[in-house]
């Protein structure tokens, strides 16, 4: 095995990629953790129009885990 | 095995589900944008139109607003520019239909008679009497209390659907759907009567 040092330019672009996505909770349902990335976009865009806590992105999400479990 | 399609249906579903739960305060952030729409559609009618319909167009718009949270999908756009082009459709149907309903005509044209009556003869016209004269007092008889009471309220006492509502403990959209079928029924019981009558003679 070697051992490669990576760049420090290498580094920062794939922290910055990784940065954009958030990994879905531990625990979750297969089907929905195959389609997080669409339920959090889908959340967003619903939460964007209505102030309310339990409408809100993370209550939306919330909502998702539990339907789903 | 569940396709990608069937997966994110049923996301959009749970979602919208929740999210119709607070339609109002959906309604309350879009309202100033809603009169905006109703404003400049008013200003596109006849004088005698705009003056008399603007109430009733802002209902149409705010009903048509909460029907299209129920069928807007974000996978393709923003709320806003979808329920835009709704809103102006529903207040063009809302004119055309109410343009073709003899019931609804045929009170405005019985009140503004009356006030030219009145004007000219410096006399009170009361509405029992006009109603007489025209049936539709008898036709009334065949509906029920609320809608009745809707009739009343709306061609009467010249009320919005949302004072109606606010009378007789129902929603805007609930008294629109009732003045509807109300006047449908009405409509039917005049034309029967005219048939009655003809055979008569």
């Amino acid at each position: 095995m070697t051992i490669r040092k990576v760049s420090e330019k290498d580094l920062r672009s794939r922290l910055a990629a990784a940065r954009g996505i958030e990994a879905p909770p531990i625990g979750i349902s297969p089907l929905l953790r195959a389609a997080w990335g669409f339920a959090k976009k889908m959340a967003h865009s619903f939460a964007k129009e209505t102030e309310n806590a339990e409408s809100s992105e993370k209550g939306l999400l919330k909502l998702l885990v539990k339907k789903f479990t | 095995m569940v396709s990608r399609k069937e997966i994110e249906d049923r996301i959009l579903s749970i979602m919208r589900e929740e999210f119709l739960k607070h339609s109002d305060e959906t309604l309350a952030k879009y309202q100033s944008q809603i009169e905006s729409t109703v404003k400049w559609y008013v200003s596109t009618l006849p004088r005698h139109i705009a003056s008399s319909e603007a109430n009733d167009l802002e209902q149409e718009a705010k009903i048509a607003f909460v029907e299209c949270l129920k069928t807007w999908d974000p996978r393709v756009g923003e709320l806003w520019p979808y329920v835009s082009m709704r809103l102006k459709g529903s207040m063009q149907d809302y004119l055309r239909k109410r343009g073709s309903d003899p019931v609804a005509g045929l009170y405005e044209w019985i009140t503004s008679a009356a006030n030219v009556y009145m004007a000219f003869n410096d006399k009170s016209v009361v509405h029992e009497e006009v109603d007489k004269l025209c049936h539709i007092d008898s036709a009334v008889k065949i509906l029920d209390d609320k809608e009745k009471q809707v009739i009343e309220g709306y061609y009467k006492k010249d009320k919005t659907f949302k004072e109606i509502g606010q009378d007789i403990g129902l929603s805007e959209s609930q008294v629109s759907r009732i003045c509807k079928e109300a006047t449908v029924k009405l409509r039917i019981a005049l034309r029967n009567e005219e048939d009655l009558v003809r055979k008569a003679h």
